[in-house]
């Protein structure tokens, strides 16, 4: 559970998060949506643990975030949409299994469930066949499946996703929200997602919160997302119609 | 010696120590060693001790000062290489035209490595030889650090270790070990450095086997050398970089600014 009270963060003089409480419970994916600098991306930063100079408190399973060492944070959070790989040269297989650093002793080689871990998480980006491949030689579609398995094969409690459709197409979102729901099957772990695609938060969410200068808009179910509300918090006209399959709010453009 | 050289070369590409878009000829560390090696044998020694330690500082403190310093970014890496060997060009060219003492024997001691003109007793070779490839296990142990470093300080993170401090440990470790290439084997390491690609191969049977292929290929570089002029060999390996950095940054890729 993350559970966030009174939370005020500023940066350059600017109040990106304005004083805001909200529990997410363990078992749920959440999705936090909103325009541009509503303060999505640096909430899940302040809950990774990689903006520290914030007012109020994060409770990582009832434990302060700051109380936490680095390794403890990393096991128990992963986060997709930070710093890309710098060393493109390293095979793609190499590179996920990176993501399972911490929970191995400095000096030691990876055991048989990390790799057991990261092939998994390999698999359901199908990514198998391009294990040994260089990272710089993927496709960018590959690529950015990559960067997603990086953060599953962690298998940390808490899963923060920072604009993972981004240069997916339909092949790979599919791929994602399948991921997703294996990910949350056991009901012990916590996924956020910080999102601009509105039907692909609907269509994988529990739970939707719509952010808006830096505070909590809305707190709602997928169901709440409709035509008016995408116009009074993306300014902008479309259509919601409801999935066939699954009953859930799909967004249509007009133009 | 030369095969020492050459296993220092292995130990340094494995830790992806040239693989920042240029290697040590195109980054100008070795224009930079060259003219150190020039100065301390005219001016202040010829011992190979005296010699060694000077290129171990410098090639420390030049590493430090292109890579931690500056943070120069590939491009600008080439760009001020390309002048640092402009500049030994010139500096060769001045000694040679004034017809300094010992201009004759410059361009061997820079091109077959002055340890292997000067110091090779067959007890310091072994030593040598033994060090590095000390060296080269021991960058087997770090393997998994070495990977996390390369990608990056959030990645570094992941193993924690502070960055900062892991940079800068890491340019004098692969400073030291670009002196001891170029103690032991000169310019004639250079084309090795070029050939030998990316950080870290899995498997020891791999690696040793790569090392091999490098001793050999020194061993081959070797034997050309009694046939080549010494500053074909030094262009050569000019050559060899800039030909493995055009393929590696144009060949569909940009070359990162």
């Amino acid at each position: 559970m993350i559970d966030i009270r009174d939370l005020s963060f500023e940066r350059g003089g600017r109040l990106i998060i304005d004083f805001m409480s909200v529990r997410f419970e363990t078992g749920s994916v959440t999705s936090i949506i909103g325009r541009s600098g509503s303060g999505k991306s640096t909430l899940l930063s302040i809950i990774a643990g990689a903006a520290r100079s914030f007012e109020g408190e994060v409770l990582i399973d009832s434990r302060p975030v700051r109380a936490r060492s680095t390794g403890e944070l990393h096991r128990a959070i992963a986060r997709f949409g930070g710093a890309g790989p710098a060393n493109l040269d390293e095979k793609t297989g190499d590179f996920v299994l990176l993501s399972r650093a911490p929970y191995r002793k400095m000096l030691h080689a990876f055991g048989d469930m990390d790799r057991e871990a990261a092939q998994e998480s390999m698999d359901s980006f199908d990514l198998g066949a391009l294990a040994h491949m260089p990272l710089g030689a993927l496709p960018g579609g590959a690529f950015r499946r990559a960067l997603l398995a990086f953060a599953f094969a962690r298998r940390a409690d808490h899963l923060l996703l920072d604009n993972p459709t981004d240069g997916l197409d339909v092949h790979d979102a599919a791929l994602l929200s399948r991921a997703l729901q294996r990910y949350t099957i056991s009901g012990e772990r916590t996924v956020l997602l910080a999102t601009g695609d509105i039907s692909f938060a609907a269509q994988t969410s529990d739970r939707i919160l719509v952010m808006d200068g830096g505070k909590i808009a809305r707190d709602m179910t997928p169901d709440g997302i409709s035509a008016e509300l995408v116009k009074e918090y993306f300014d902008t006209d479309v259509l919601v119609s409801r999935n066939v399959y699954n009953g859930r709010p799909q967004v249509h453009f007009y133009t | 010696m030369i095969a020492a050289g050459s296993a220092a070369c292995h130990a340094a590409c494995r830790t992806g120590a040239f693989s920042q878009g240029a290697d040590f000829v195109l980054s100008g560390e070795v224009a930079v060693q060259s003219i150190a090696l020039i100065i301390t044998a005219g001016l202040v020694s010829a011992h190979p001790a005296v010699i060694f330690a000077v290129l171990m500082v410098v090639s420390i403190a030049a590493r430090l000062y292109l890579f931690h310093f500056l943070s120069l970014r590939p491009r600008e890496l080439v760009f001020i290489g390309t002048m640092l060997n402009g500049v030994l060009f010139l500096f060769l060219f001045y000694l040679a035209a004034a017809d300094a003492p010992r201009s004759g024997h410059i361009a061997h001691d820079l091109v077959l490595g002055y340890g292997a003109l000067h110091a090779g007793s067959f007890a310091v070779s072994c030593l040598l030889l033994g060090l590095m490839l000390a060296t080269g296990a021991c960058v087997s142990l770090v393997r998994v650090e070495l990977s996390l470093f390369l990608q990056g300080p959030s990645y570094l993170d992941l193993a924690g270790i502070p960055y900062g401090r892991a940079h800068a440990a890491f340019l004098a470790a692969s400073g030291a070990l670009s002196a001891c290439l170029f103690f032991c084997a000169g310019w004639l390491a250079a084309p090795l450095s070029a050939l030998l690609r990316g950080p870290m191969k899995r498997g020891a049977l791999k690696n040793a086997g790569i090392l091999f292929a490098c001793i050999g290929a020194g061993q081959l570089l070797l034997l050309a050398s009694d046939f080549i002029d010494a500053y074909v060999i030094a262009l050569v390996a000019v050559c060899v970089s800039l030909v493995r950095f055009s393929l590696e940054h144009y060949r569909g890729r940009e070359v990162p600014a």
